[in-house]
């Protein structure tokens, strides 16, 4: 679907925050991704998934430049038109425990709409996001650690979370060694865990089988079955 | 008016583009994008006797105007497909053709055997040629006395037409396709993808889980298009085009060089309704064109 751009700013180091213009019906649930074709050439050749940070009066997408794909996203001008389709994947489940959002570095951007979606539904949650340096940072709320120690504390998202216990459930998503401190962290306290993954993706709804993922059913396939899993299916 | 349709054998396709196995998962997925009774035919995933888990991650990776990938046949199997998938297709007005996938030639015999009772299903495409499986596929798909051998067998336990898909990882494809011609195969559907493979520079390992994948997307096409005009010329059976098609220029060309239909594959990720646009596409090429058959396009791109 050819969607409008409103605005294509750079909000940290390398990260951008996108806004489309909301289609008619577009119903999202906060975890939920688009998948987006950068141009309308054979080169990228495949969409990219992107999660969604905000489906209110526009579409917000936060994403980082890493490769050719966001690269020449990053150079959309406002009036121009991108192709989109979904929103695809299923969605954070809300746990009735004291609800904890643990992000680091552009995994911090599909909690953002999980946050705008507790926060409407006045469900109180505690933000927790890691970023390298305060360059990184594109929030505004919750408690920020840095690993130089250039914005809030210093060290890793996880040196912030030793006071959560079996009260808590987490939603996270970010880096490999970050989600895995995590789980640990979760095996030792005795917190549950929801994370949202991510992966290279042909199709984005359950066809081309290549976003798959070891569980302990078997692959699941992350853009379907996913992008969030309780940490505890996950093989890692 | 143009006539889009096709006839192979008693079968009628009301144009002459299908989506291709393993791109078009069991084809309702596509439901939410378009009416799928629109196509010509639809070309499900390949389906074995026994569920298939697949191939470990990394299965796909980009690669220039194409893509790599290694998924090994993972499907839900011959019971759950039939009891689940099949109905569903009741009321659905286009050709359902079953990709089918056996590890030996009694997997192949037994599987068209089971799949012949069900009226749903228009034709099977015989999987010789899946570059990511160890046993059977590609292998099988290499040898003119296997194919053959495979092929007969089939026949004679199955009475729907049979399409034998052909792996272009081979030295002449055109033999291969004699073969399957002399074996009394309907059509032959080619090509298949190209083997290759990406090496992570930063683990200094292959990046996919199964080390080689399949090369796929319009990359592919100027090679499928030249073993479709070299099959054209050696086989009497019609000819299913498939490799890279993503425009109705690249679906034509396909059906200059000798193609009766043609198959979209891996468009349908980046695109779900490209095939539409291709339809449309060849309905528009041949009015400017003047010509009122799509079948007169077949093969003129030779002497």
């Amino acid at each position: 679907m050819q969607t409008l751009v409103l605005s294509n700013d750079k909000v940290a180091n390398d990260i951008y925050c996108l806004k489309l213009q909301k289609p008619y019906g577009f119903d999202y649930k906060p975890g939920q991704f688009l998948m987006i074709k950068v141009n309308n050439l054979n080169e990228p050749l495949l969409r990219r998934p992107f999660s969604i940070a905000k489906a209110v009066s526009s579409i917000d997408i936060y994403y980082k430049i890493v490769g050719l794909g966001t690269k020449i996203l990053s150079a959309l001008k406002n009036g121009e038109y991108i192709d989109i389709t979904g929103p695809f994947g299923n969605n954070f489940e809300i746990k009735y425990k004291r609800l904890a959002l643990v992000g680091g570095g552009i995994g911090v951007a599909p909690l953002i709409g999980l946050k705008n979606f507790l926060d409407e539904q006045k469900i109180e949650s505690e933000c927790f996001f890691g970023f390298n340096t305060a360059k990184d940072c594109f929030v505004d709320f919750g408690s920020i650690a840095t690993i130089d120690g250039s914005s809030g504390i210093k060290g890793t998202v996880i040196d912030m979370l030793a006071h959560l216990d079996n009260s808590y459930h987490v939603y996270a998503c970010g880096p490999n060694a970050m989600l895995s401190a995590l789980c640990k962290l979760a095996d030792e306290k005795g917190f549950s865990v929801d994370v949202s993954l991510e992966s290279n993706m042909a199709c984005g709804f359950g066809v081309c089988l290549g976003c798959s993922v070891n569980t302990i059913k078997g692959y699941k396939q992350v853009c379907k079955d996913g992008p969030i899993f309780n940490y505890t299916e996950i093989i890692w | 008016m143009v006539n889009l349709s096709v006839k192979l054998n008693n079968l009628i396709f009301k144009n002459p583009v299908m989506t291709a196995s393993g791109t078009f998962g069991y084809g309702i997925e596509y439901n939410r994008f378009f009416d799928i009774g629109l196509l010509g035919g639809i070309i499900v995933k390949g389906l074995s006797l026994n569920p298939r888990q697949g191939n470990p991650p990394p299965r796909i990776i980009e690669t220039p105007c194409g893509m790599l990938n290694s998924i090994g046949l993972q499907n839900i199997g011959y019971n759950k497909f039939v009891s689940d998938i099949l109905p569903q297709f009741d009321n659905i007005d286009t050709n359902l053709i079953v990709n089918i996938y056996g590890s030996e030639i009694g997997e192949f015999v037994e599987l068209a055997s089971k799949l012949n009772n069900y009226k749903q299903i228009s034709a099977l495409e015989v999987n010789v040629s899946c570059p990511n499986v160890k046993a059977g596929g590609a292998t099988f798909g290499k040898d003119p006395e296997v194919i053959f051998v495979l092929v007969s067998s089939i026949k004679k336990v199955c009475e729907k037409p049979i399409i034998v898909k052909l792996t272009p990882n081979v030295t002449d494809i055109a033999l291969i396709a004699q073969a399957a011609q002399s074996a009394k195969a309907d059509a032959v559907s080619l090509i298949n993808t190209i083997t290759g493979m990406v090496i992570d520079t930063k683990t200094k390992k292959p990046f996919l889980g199964n080390k080689f994948g399949g090369l796929s997307g319009p990359a592919i096409y100027p090679v499928g298009l030249r073993m479709v005009y070299e099959t054209y010329e050696k086989i009497n059976i019609p000819i299913i085009g498939v490799g890279g098609i993503n425009s109705p220029d690249i679906a034509i060309q396909y059906l200059l060089a000798g193609a009766s239909l043609i198959q979209i594959g891996t468009a349908n990720f980046v695109e779900p309704d490209i095939s539409l646009k291709i339809i449309d596409g060849i309905m528009r090429y041949l009015e400017n064109e003047e010509i009122d058959d799509v079948s007169k396009l077949v093969g003129l791109a030779h002497n």
